[in-house]
């Protein structure tokens, strides 16, 4: 954010949670796909289907990656979204030089 | 012409009646707001919309025919293989709202945004490239997806209920030009809420009564192993490699978030907490229709039939066969409202771009208001006809379709929508990047897949669009105060 410095712009603080509630959703992203992926190869290739185990009539990696793995990563989901990001007001601006102080 | 299933078809009308009372609805609204608030209201409905509607505009607008007919179709052609890609989708409206949620809520507010041209208008210096690079992708693969969803949807009404083509065509795609004609986006959040319940109810009955038809989970997946073995592996009936399924993730899940019209919720949801409510609405939604019925309806239907003519004949089959045709009706309005929801906003963003971007800015700028309320209906309708005129000539896999549709649009915006977040990012970083990402993406998909190692280009020309965005931004010179001071600063100066 060197620019910002350069410029002598004051960075509104909503907009730098919202820059980091943008890197947790891109981690979590890439946290769910890389483990499902490898999850479901693993288990899935380790053997031939017609030795597969099943779990409540679903095969064992279908199961774990299909049902399960979406599942659990809703979860992580939820509580981001209700107990780390943040509320904010919506107002365009923070403070308006003329009016009053914005909420 | 023989008519097959008649009470299917009765409940699909039904269905079709609601929207109809909704176009005349939502018209009044309209035709009541002031002639020079009437384009803002039109595209944006006053910012003022709540959680569900959100949920279900992010849920419903991107979750398509692709995930009612497409998707069952592609699980049937290549095994659990798809199940795997599917269950990229799932969180797609945390994406959405979670990448660009708060920023885009409050720039829009700041620069009165109407969709993602204005955005890219207001963060490029008003750069002419910019602008027309980003209404061609939108109004090339927009354009492309939206026909075919119209033309999966009348195939399905055909070949389940013998209704011809083209009146199916005409019946529902016409329904969809009328209430996004005249209203504008409250019409068609009004009507997405009908679909997306209806696609919800859908998948909910289909999904029991499917795999109980082949008599549980097990007794499915055994039916198909006996057949066909491979089916049920991670790689599936078509051996494919990690490597492209991996592509296909990157499609639905990480590229997901930068669709215009998804990203069309992000201008016009009333507050934070509806924000974070619409996540978790969203998210329970997409997972009951994408696990449930494109991912347990599909593997039901390849245990029901081993042979179908066309792969998107998966779903509708299923569901006659395991309901009485006036439940199955149910599963006709499922589709149709996936393929409506997806294309009314779709239509909204397009004509946002040609009446806001193109018309208003270049062509005449002092139009009166009254003009512009002709113009913005005008254009919405011209839109509905042409994409509707496309879908004559039909096209065979829908979601090979949608599957470059998303591409084409992800490879263009990706980068420069990243750059919201990056304040060294400039315009001509952002001309390369358009440009570049979605040449690179059309050659590697139509003319030389070897340039995409192996996966679907994406992968590829979303890299390459990142890193033509980052080193042409600073080899060029930097952004002025003023677009810096729009997109971050903290007061208006």
């Amino acid at each position: 954010m060197k620019i910002l410095e350069e410029y002598g712009i004051e960075e509104d603080p909503r907009l730098k949670i919202a820059f980091k509630e943008m890197l947790m959703t891109f981690g979590l992203c890439i946290v769910y796909s890389l483990t499902t992926l490898a999850m479901d190869w693993s288990i899935g290739m380790s053997k031939p289907p017609q030795e597969y185990s099943y779990i409540l009539g679903f095969p064992t990696w279908f199961f774990l990656g299909i049902i399960v793995c979406p599942l659990v990563f809703f979860c992580v989901v939820v509580f981001l979204v209700t107990r780390v990001f943040k509320d904010m007001s919506l107002e365009p601006w923070l403070s308006e030089k003329k009016g009053k102080e914005g909420k | 012409m023989e008519i097959t299933y008649p009470a299917a078809l009765g409940v699909f009308f039904a269905f079709l009646a609601i929207l109809v009372g909704i176009t005349v609805y939502s018209g009044r609204i309209m035709a009541a707001v002031k002639v020079d608030k009437y384009v803002a209201d039109f595209y944006t409905a006053g910012r003022g919309l709540g959680a569900v509607v959100i949920a279900m505009m992010i849920a419903a607008g991107l979750c398509s025919a692709g995930t009612f007919l497409g998707g069952p179709g592609l699980i049937w052609q290549l095994g659990a293989a798809f199940a795997l890609i599917g269950v990229a989708q799932v969180f797609m409206n945390f994406y959405v709202l979670g990448e660009f949620g708060k920023k885009i809520g409050i720039i829009a507010r700041r620069i009165n945004a109407q969709s993602l041209v204005d955005l890219f208008m207001y963060r490029y210096e008003k750069n002419k490239a910019v602008v027309i690079g980003t209404v061609i992708v939108m109004f090339v693969f927009l354009g492309a997806y939206a026909s075919a969803q119209f033309v999966g949807g009348a195939r399905i009404l055909e070949v389940m209920t013998g209704f011809p083509y083209f009146w199916g065509l005409l019946l529902y795609g016409g329904i969809v030009v009328l209430y996004t004609t005249f209203g504008g986006l409250r019409g068609t959040a009004l009507a997405i809420l009908v679909q997306g319940s209806i696609m919800t109810i859908a998948s909910l009955i289909l999904m029991f009564a499917g795999v109980h038809h082949m008599g549980g989970v097990e007794a499915t997946f055994r039916t198909i192993v006996e057949r066909t073995p491979d089916f049920v592996t991670p790689s599936g009936s078509a051996h494919l490699s990690l490597a492209y399924i991996a592509s296909l993730w990157i499609t639905f899940g990480l590229c997901i978030a930068v669709l215009p019209h998804g990203l069309m919720s992000t201008m016009v949801y009333k507050s934070t907490k509806a924000l974070h409510r619409a996540i978790l609405i969203g998210g329970g939604l997409v997972l009951l229709w994408t696990i449930g019925l494109t991912i347990m309806c599909g593997v039901a239907g390849r245990a029901l039939s081993p042979e179908l003519a066309v792969p998107d004949y998966n779903l509708p089959f299923l569901a006659f066969a395991s309901l009485p045709p006036a439940v199955a009706g149910l599963a006709l309005a499922g589709v149709a409202g996936a393929i409506q929801s997806t294309v009314g906003v779709m239509l909204i963003v397009i004509s946002s771009a040609l009446v806001k971007n193109v018309y208003s800015t270049y062509i005449k700028p002092n139009a009166s208001a009254a003009l512009m309320k002709k113009v913005t209906m005008g254009a919405t309708a011209g839109i509905g006809v042409i994409v509707f005129g496309l879908a004559f000539s039909a096209p065979p896999a829908l979601e090979m379709i949608i599957i470059f549709a998303i591409g084409g649009l992800a490879s263009a915006f990706f980068a420069p929508l990243l750059a919201m977040y990056w304040p060294r990012g400039n315009q001509y970083g952002a001309i390369a990047a358009i440009f570049g990402g979605m040449i690179y993406y059309i050659i590697g998909k139509r003319f030389a897949p070897s340039i995409a190692l192996g996966m679907d280009p994406i992968a590829m020309s979303v890299l390459l669009s990142i890193i033509l965005m980052v080193v042409v931004s600073l080899l060029t010179p930097k952004p002025s105060k003023e677009t810096i001071q729009l997109f971050w600063g903290k007061s208006k100066v």
